[in-house]
């Protein structure tokens, strides 16, 4: 059996990396008898194109931030939510579709309400705030005009790190940046690099607000199609890589830094003084004010040893 | 019929130049830009394109190469024209029927920021292929004259 | 299967089908031969406008609209002719300097012809030119008005290609001047050895001046939206918007033409326009999706890098594809087909997508003075009641200029990227 995987990450990127690997894996498990082609960015369309491709079964699989799978159940979201894990092991950990009591519940009512099931994940990397100028601290960034995803999660965060949240497309971010529309943006390091954002930015502040961690979902009625060895094999490589993209980030991010430095960008640590804490409590609090019906999954999440 | 449609349609178009207008003087002005603003935007755009394609289509300004078409003997020009309109009947009819499946059937998402939900979406797409339909059966009647540019 | 498709549109688009259909009948037919879920069709269909960046394509067909019906475009065309009018070619040089300053404000080539042009035909006659010399005057100048910004079809291109619109727009100014330049020459040339009309003294300051403040709202536009953007006040989508109430505010100020029957029609116009454009766009997309599915365009990547892998080699490649594919297609359904398939490989073997979208889009606009499906041509021979072969061989000399533009920006990339890079 083909099956069609779409995603909109580029070339270079972590999750294209994943996709490629996860796809050859999957073709060896199965002896062939499941083989995924993989279509890069967006060639299959955009996200929520894709999420209503994969829920209507046009497109087999696909993955992307949980948030993407908002529309069919909107507290998938919490997944993304800044601040609530300790690092990347733990990101992977309270994703696992086999062991985390938060997914397992989220992945019932996906499967019963949308078609979709999340069936592995993605380490991306840890999002850090990049500006131009200093930012040590939550009033470094009273009433700016900072750059938003614009979706209500996002837009909270943005609320919460004291900034003026400013929607902006991707493609007009280093312009934006540029120009003074947003005075800064966050993002894992990667994206720094690959979008030139040093040439327009002068300060990243390493505040792991988020850990960039992506979905792997697939339509529910293909994922029964397959007999049971050949979804525990794919499970199996899902898994493998899923461990293996956290190396991979981590990796990069140390060499990432020091090309940021490289090319001329003041990093700010904690040890140069920048506050954390006070960046976690208040986007907490914030983040507690707005979506309160996460609380339960948050404290799951947090539970996850 | 169609007095009523145009003025649906002159309201979204008001509506899809004042949206970001308005956030600009929110962003500047007030300092605070109204997320949502550009979904609403998008939104307003995909309901006028397919609310106004059966005024495209009852004024004949689909975009087309009609040169090769003019150039042939009478007879056969008036044959491609009937199969062009029985094509456009089939064609607009089904899209139609199939997206009005589209809302009968699973699609209970909403816009992520707005929450605008999807059956608006995909009601201006049934609305403008099924309005369209309905226009080319009309022309079957009686055929439209030579096709008109669009008025750029 | 993905070449059968192909194959399908193109014979039914020569046959005479709106472009609409000659996309969808193929399209349906392979989601009903795979076996596809039916809302595939309407689903994409759908979601293909999700696009902020389209939204400036009614936006900026509504300006061109309100320009031409609140009397904006007699005040650049009074302007120009002072200012220009004593040059050898006299009418034809006001011509061409018109589009320039029009093309501030305007983002589609037949806005310049539709509007501008009904003028400056009618005027030219008036003082002797023959109808078709002015009608080709007509046609090549309004070249340059998507490549001056603002521009729909650049906005359509970036918004396919996710490259910078505002990078985009100011690539286009240099490019614009050089071509402007050009053709004024050209029409000198023409002018002297033809012995044409011209203005029987120049202006003195005074008439330049008197004729300069009518026309200062209008040429105030494109300035009001460059450094709006440059200074971070708007993006390309939002100056689309602040331009329609630049124009409403002159008109409603100054110029008190516009009236509200006019303001009524002129929205009706550009929904119909909008509408029938961007319907393609939608289901171009759709196609777009079944091309990558079949992987058309990885393959032709793959089959054109076999042959070339220099850049400058890529963009003579790029320049013979789009020059083919303007002459029979209108530049959105080029840019939305033939883009996807034809940047990515080129912008992997190191061609910069900004000068790369510069080079489509001229081609594209040169499409429209190219049988068989020369927009603009037809538009003109409307207008100017003249025949496509009087049309075509008074144009002649024209096309010498304007392939001489695409030389210099296909061959200097710099040139074309110096102002983008100011914003790097
Ligand atoms: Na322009
Ligand atoms: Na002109």
């Amino acid at each position: 059996q083909e099956l069609r995987y779409a995603h909109v990450g580029a070339e270079g990127d972590i999750q294209t990396r994943y996709a490629e690997e996860a796809a050859a894996g999957i073709a060896e498990a199965t002896d062939g008898e499941v083989t995924v082609e993989v279509f890069p960015a967006s060639q299959l369309g955009g996200v929520s194109e894709m999420v209503s491709g994969v829920q209507m079964g046009s497109i087999p699989m696909g993955h992307h931030d949980f948030a993407s799978l908002a529309q069919i159940v909107p507290e998938v979201s919490v997944f993304n939510a800044p601040f609530i894990y300790r690092d990347g092991a733990h990101a992977l950990a309270a994703t696992d579709p086999a062991t985390s009591p938060a997914l397992q519940q989220i992945n019932e009512r996906l499967v019963e309400e949308g078609g979709v099931r999340i069936i592995g994940r993605i380490y991306r990397g840890a999002r850090h705030i990049s500006s131009n100028f200093e930012v040590k601290s939550p009033e470094d960034l009273a009433g700016k005009p900072f750059r938003a995803v614009p979706l209500d999660l996002w837009v909270s965060m943005v609320k919460g790190f004291g900034a003026t949240p400013t929607p902006v497309e991707v493609a007009e971010l280093p312009t934006a940046l540029m120009t003074g529309l947003v005075v800064g943006q966050e993002n894992p390091l990667t994206m720094i690099t690959s979008n030139s954002l040093h040439e327009v930015q002068s300060h990243v502040a390493m505040t792991g607000h988020m850990q960039s961690i992506l979905a792997i979902f697939v339509n529910e009625d293909v994922w029964q199609g397959l007999s049971e060895e050949n979804r525990a094999a794919i499970t199996d490589v899902l898994d493998a890589k899923a461990e293996e993209s956290l190396t991979w980030a981590q990796e990069s991010e140390d060499s990432l830094v020091a090309e940021l430095e490289d090319k001329g960008m003041t990093v700010v640590t904690e040890e140069d003084g920048l506050d954390v804490a006070a960046f976690r409590e208040n986007v907490l609090a914030q983040i507690n004010a707005d979506f309160p019906e996460y609380q339960p999954y948050i404290e799951q999440i947090m539970a996850v040893e | 019929m169609r007095k009523s449609l145009e003025f649906v349609c002159v309201f979204l178009l008001g509506a899809l130049v004042a949206v970001p207008f308005i956030q600009i003087i929110a962003r500047e002005v007030f300092g605070a830009a109204i997320v949502g603003a550009e979904e609403l935007t998008r939104f307003l755009l995909i309901c006028t394109v397919f609310v106004a394609y059966p005024l495209v289509v009852s004024s004949n300004e689909n975009i087309v190469m009609a040169e090769l078409l003019e150039a042939l003997p009478t007879r056969l020009r008036r044959g491609i024209r009937f199969l062009i309109i029985t094509a456009g009947i089939v064609t607009c009819g089904f899209l139609g029927w199939v997206a009005i499946q589209n809302i009968m059937g699973n699609l209970r998402g909403a816009t992520p920021t707005l929450k605008i939900p999807f059956w608006i979406f995909m009601g201006a797409t049934a609305f403008g292929f099924a309005g369209a339909c309905i226009v080319h059966l009309a022309q079957l009647r009686r055929p439209p004259d030579a096709q008109s540019s669009v008025a750029l | 299967m993905g070449i059968a498709l192909i194959l399908i549109f193109l014979a039914l688009f020569v046959l005479g089908f709106p472009v609409v259909y000659a996309i969808l009948i193929p399209a349906i037919g392979y989601v009903l031969i795979e076996g596809l879920p039916l809302g595939l069709l309407t689903q994409r269909v759908t979601y293909a406008l999700d696009s902020f960046p389209l939204v400036a394509v009614p936006i900026f067909i509504f300006v061109g609209n309100l320009m031409n019906l609140a009397g904006v475009t007699d005040r650049i065309f009074r302007f120009a002719d002072t200012l220009v009018g004593r040059l050898p070619g006299g009418l034809a040089q006001v011509n061409i300097f018109s589009s320039l300053i029009f093309s501030g404000m305007s983002g589609a080539a037949l806005a310049d012809v539709g509007g501008l042009g009904r003028i400056e035909i009618e005027a030219m006659r008036k003082r002797g030119f023959s109808a078709p010399f002015a009608g080709a005057v007509t046609a090549a100048s309004a070249v340059v008005g998507p490549i001056f910004p603002p521009s729909i079809p650049l906005i359509v291109y970036g918004s396919v290609t996710s490259v910078s619109i505002v990078q985009l727009l100011l690539a286009g100014i240099v490019p614009a001047l050089i071509c402007i330049l050009l053709l004024m020459v050209t029409a000198a040339i023409i002018a002297i050895v033809n012995q044409m009309p011209r203005a029987d003294r120049a202006s003195t300051l005074r008439e330049i001046v008197v004729s300069l403040i009518p026309a200062l709202p209008a040429l105030f536009a494109p300035v009001l939206m460059i450094a709006g953007m440059l200074l971070g006040i708007f993006t390309p989508t939002e100056a689309a918007a602040v331009t329609v109430f630049y124009v409403l505010l002159i008109s409603g100020l100054f110029y008190r033409e516009l009236t509200w029957p006019h303001l009524w029609n002129a929205m009706l116009m550009t929904i119909r326009s909008t509408s029938a454009i961007l319907i393609i766009v939608a289901v171009a997309s759709l196609f777009g999706w079944i091309l990558a599915v079949e992987q058309i365009p990885q393959d032709f990547a793959r089959w054109i890098l076999q042959f070339a892998d220099s850049p400058i080699l890529l963009l003579m490649i790029a320049n013979l594809i789009f020059f083919i594919a303007g002459m029979f297609l209108d530049s959105t359904t080029a840019t939305l087909l033939v883009v996807p398939v034809i940047a990515p490989p080129m912008v992997l073997a190191g061609v910069d997508p900004v000068h790369l979208g510069i080079v489509v889009i001229f081609n594209l606009m040169l499409g429209l003075l190219t049988p068989p499906m020369g927009l603009s041509l037809f538009l003109v021979c409307d207008i100017a009641q003249v025949t496509l072969r009087q049309l075509l061989r008074a144009l002649l000399p024209f096309y010498l200029p304007l392939l001489l533009t695409l030389a210099v920006i296909t061959f200097n990339p710099d040139l074309v990227l110096w102002l983008p890079s100011l914003l790097r």
